[in-house]
């Protein structure tokens, strides 16, 4: 085998073996929730499951008093509501189809509990969490 | 002659196709006039309330389970739920309605038009087994059935009256002695083998499906537990899994050539990625694969295996990405060992059977010439050049006769120095006489083929049935989705676990023995029928079970058109939404909307019976060359006929009766 055929050969299996890195990168997807799940500066992403694999994601939600939020609500297994007590928000059904996005501008301080509002799993009772309202 | 009568078997088959469909489609029409007349009859009575149905939905089911309406009838649905949201739809009308808990909501009224089986669908994702939550509506009187059994024993007698023309060495009228040399048709051929014989070729075909791999491995451990919206159960279960079966029909092996599962290790064993190295050594203790291995044992109680855990399998991310990671590090340790494709041939699940139906299957890679092959000593098709590896199958290419072990890797292709390997078209079947007479104690081939074949009724009966104990046995009562971190959910509780006890016999009992036991009685009736005293029953009841080669793999084509055309949805939106987290990668967000899901039976049938006529068929042929003469041939397979023709009505009922 000559030095030039050699060479070839070299840089055919490097590009191969680089290919091969960027395919096993691919394990590494769920590093990547911030890149493929943009979020404006004033949306809060809530995902929300079964209390038994999770419940709310995130559970303390924090928001500025006087400023507008959006909440994007998104069901992962099956169709949960989004009610936050003592608040104008409340969400009676979100299905795991479609999102659905609320605007809300807190007037008051204050922290206030949120809760599932629809039956969706042994523990249902128990799938709740905090949102406060900042000064 | 000979023409005259395929275009008179022709002519009979046409017939009854369109007998078979005019039937229910006069149906539908004299019942409309029929409704007309009893509207008029019914607003004289002032009792023109449609009929209240109460339906429950509940994790996974509706109750009742089978609703029987009346053609033309009024029918409102009153629908609760019992546990979670559930959505409600039926096969056919644009009905996507959502069901909360604690309410009770009303659907219609509809009116029924056509006769037949309708499906009602879950449409809001309740849990894992959420696709597979279904209910029937019987529109009485339902003449499809009838029209369908007709249909059935139609196929079979039009296959029997033209095997009795004694058609030597041909299948539904296509001579099996042909094929088509695909390297040398024009235009196509020399680009295909061009592109075939570019080294790159196996590795740019592997590399996006090992991509793909990885992003189901990732999805299955960390994704969305919830299995619809899971990139590595909607894109496996739904999308590969219906994909395979059309690639066994049209192109063989085809699966085998692009899977990246068994890449690492041979990559490792020939410190190669895509070229040849100068050596031509592999990096390998080179050990002999035990004899008592060398078969298809474990792929065909592999399948059947992961067949019993199948309800978990296809519905909770974990379980599939456990299965992966056992398929992806098997190889890897198996190819240093035993060098070669092992892995691929004795040990795989669905090597197994994608080899094993692949018999069927119109594509092959042959040698042009035979004899070329066997006086040219070099056979560099198995010692290997520096073009391309010795067959990694561990096959002679030149001397092959048959689909099962050959991975369509196109080594061959490669390195065959005298031009003589090919890529060959031909009709289904080719190979099966040829197989099944030589299959002297070929148990485990026969036992692929039964197993396969109960499992497609099985999978049919228990995704798209709506008997639900049956489903709920499979799925221990877990109502549960899981990825690693919720495993602990699938957790079964004992009263699950009996139960699933109590399903693992039933299938597993039909699949080894039951349907096995009942191939068995009738082989030897046919042996008896056709007068043949030469040949052990054994070997009669062996040679026979290759027709069911074809046949299964028809029944498994009906099957991935349920899969795809009523959840296509999931997997376009898993590409967009790998893990389930509400991403939008490429734009292909899809709301589940099941394709002509009412027509479904229609397209099922012709390929069922197509199946059928190939079964019989098959068995002509090959009883031709066991017994050598046509009449104990022809009434051998008349008495298989029957058991391939019940086989037929079972699927039938399922998805029309």
């Amino acid at each position: 085998m000559n030095e030039v055929m050699k060479k070839t050969v070299l840089l055919w299996e490097s590009i191969a073996l680089l290919l091969v890195v960027v395919a096993v990168a691919a394990f590494f997807l769920p590093l990547a929730d911030g890149i493929f799940m943009p979020r404006e500066p004033d949306e809060i992403v809530v995902r929300m499951s079964i209390k038994e694999s999770g419940g709310f994601d995130p559970e303390v939600i924090t928001v500025k008093k006087g400023q507008t939020v959006r909440l994007v609500l998104i069901s992962m297994d099956v169709s949960h509501g989004f009610t936050v007590e003592g608040l104008d928000i409340d969400v009676k059904i979100v299905n795991p189809e479609k999102k659905v996005v609320v605007e809300f501008t807190p007037e008051e301080e204050g922290v206030y509990m949120f809760k599932c509002t629809v039956q969706c799993s042994p523990l249902h009772h128990y799938m709740r969490g905090l949102f406060i309202v900042e000064g | 002659m000979k023409k005259n009568h395929l275009l008179s078997v022709a002519v009979i088959v046409i017939a009854l196709v369109i007998l078979g469909y005019a039937l229910p489609v006069t149906g539908r029409m004299s019942e409309i006039i029929l409704t007309v007349e009893e509207e008029s009859g019914r607003l004289a009575e002032a009792d023109s309330s449609p009929k209240i149905i109460e339906i429950t939905a509940k994790r996974f089911t509706f109750e009742p389970n089978i609703i029987h309406v009346k053609l033309g009838e009024e029918v409102i649905f009153r629908i609760k739920s019992a546990d979670v949201t559930h959505g409600f739809y039926i096969d056919g009308y644009d009905y996507f309605v959502t069901i909360p808990p604690g309410e009770v909501v009303d659907v219609g009224p509809i009116i029924f038009d056509g006769p037949g089986k309708l499906k009602i669908r879950c449409a809001i994702t309740c849990g894992p087994l959420h696709p597979f939550m279904v209910a029937d509506i019987l529109v009485e009187p339902n003449y499809v059935f009838p029209a369908f059994i007709f249909l059935t024993l139609g196929m079979f007698g039009a296959t029997t009256l033209y095997i009795s023309r004694g058609p030597s060495n041909r299948m539904l009228g296509v001579p099996l002695d042909k094929d088509v040399d695909l390297l040398r048709v024009k235009i196509v051929g020399p680009i295909l083998k061009k592109i075939l014989q570019w080294r790159g070729i196996h590795f740019a075909l592997i590399w996006p499906n090992l991509l793909i791999f990885m992003i189901v491995l990732t999805t299955a451990f960390f994704g969305n537990p919830t299995g619809n919206k899971n990139f590595s159960i909607a894109v496996v279960w739904i999308l590969w899994f219906a994909a395979v079966e059309f690639m066994i029909l049209f192109a063989g092996r085809l699966w085998c050539t692009v899977c990246p599962l068994p890449a690492f290790g041979e990559w490792l064993a020939r410190r190669r990625l895509y070229g040849v190295h100068s050596l031509r050594k592999w990096l390998s203790l080179g050990k002999k694969w035990p004899k008592s291995l060398n078969n298809m044992w474990i792929p065909a109680f592999g399948f059947l295996g992961i067949s019993l855990i199948v309800p978990w399998l296809v519905t909770r991310p974990v379980v599939t990405g456990f299965l992966f990671l056992i398929l992806i590090v098997l190889p890897l340790i198996l190819h240093p060992i035993f060098t070669r494709r092992y892995f691929c041939r004795s040990v795989c699940p669905a090597g197994g059977y994608i080899g094993h139906h692949s018999n069927a299957s119109i594509l092959a890679i042959r040698c042009r010439n035979k004899t070329v092959c066997d006086k040219h000593v070099a056979k560099e098709c198995i010692g290997g050049s520096p073009k391309g590896y010795g067959c990694p199958w561990v096959l002679y290419p030149g001397g092959n006769d048959q689909n099962t072990y050959c991975g369509q890797c196109f080594e061959c292709l490669k390195s065959c120095p005298l031009d003589n390997m090919t890529l060959k078209l031909r009709m289904i079947g080719q190979d099966l006489a040829n197989l099944a007479t030589k299959a002297k104690d070929k148990f485990d081939e026969a036992w692929m083929d039964f197993i396969r074949f109960t499992l497609v009724i099985t999978y049919q009966l228990v995704f798209f049935g709506p008997y639900f104990w049956f489903k709920d046995w499979g799925n221990m009562g877990n109502i549960f989705g899981a990825n690693l971190a919720t495993i602990g959910l699938l957790t079964p509780s004992f009263q699950g676990l009996s139960n699933w006890f109590g399903w693992a016999v039933i299938v597993g009992g039909t699949a080894l023995v039951g349907y096995p036991a009942l191939f068995y009685a009738f082989s030897w009736l046919a042996k008896k029928t056709a007068g043949d005293v030469e040949h052990a029953p054994k070997q009669v009841f062996l040679s026979f079970s290759y027709a069911l080669t074809p046949y299964s793999l028809f029944l498994w084509l009906a099957f991935a058109i349920t899969l795809v055309t009523v959840n296509w949805a999931y997997p376009l939106t898993a590409f967009s939404d790998p893990l389930g987290w509400g991403w939008n990668l490429l734009g292909t967000r899809f709301a589940w909307r099941p394709i002509l899901p009412d027509f479904l039976p229609y397209f099922q049938l012709p390929i069922v019976l197509v199946g059928l006529a190939l079964a019989v068929n098959s068995t002509y042929n090959i009883a031709v060359r066991l017994f050598g003469d046509h009449a104990k041939a022809l009434r051998a397979s008349t008495v298989m006929g029957v058991l391939h023709t019940l086989a037929a009505l079972v699927f039938i009922w399922i998805i029309s009766g």
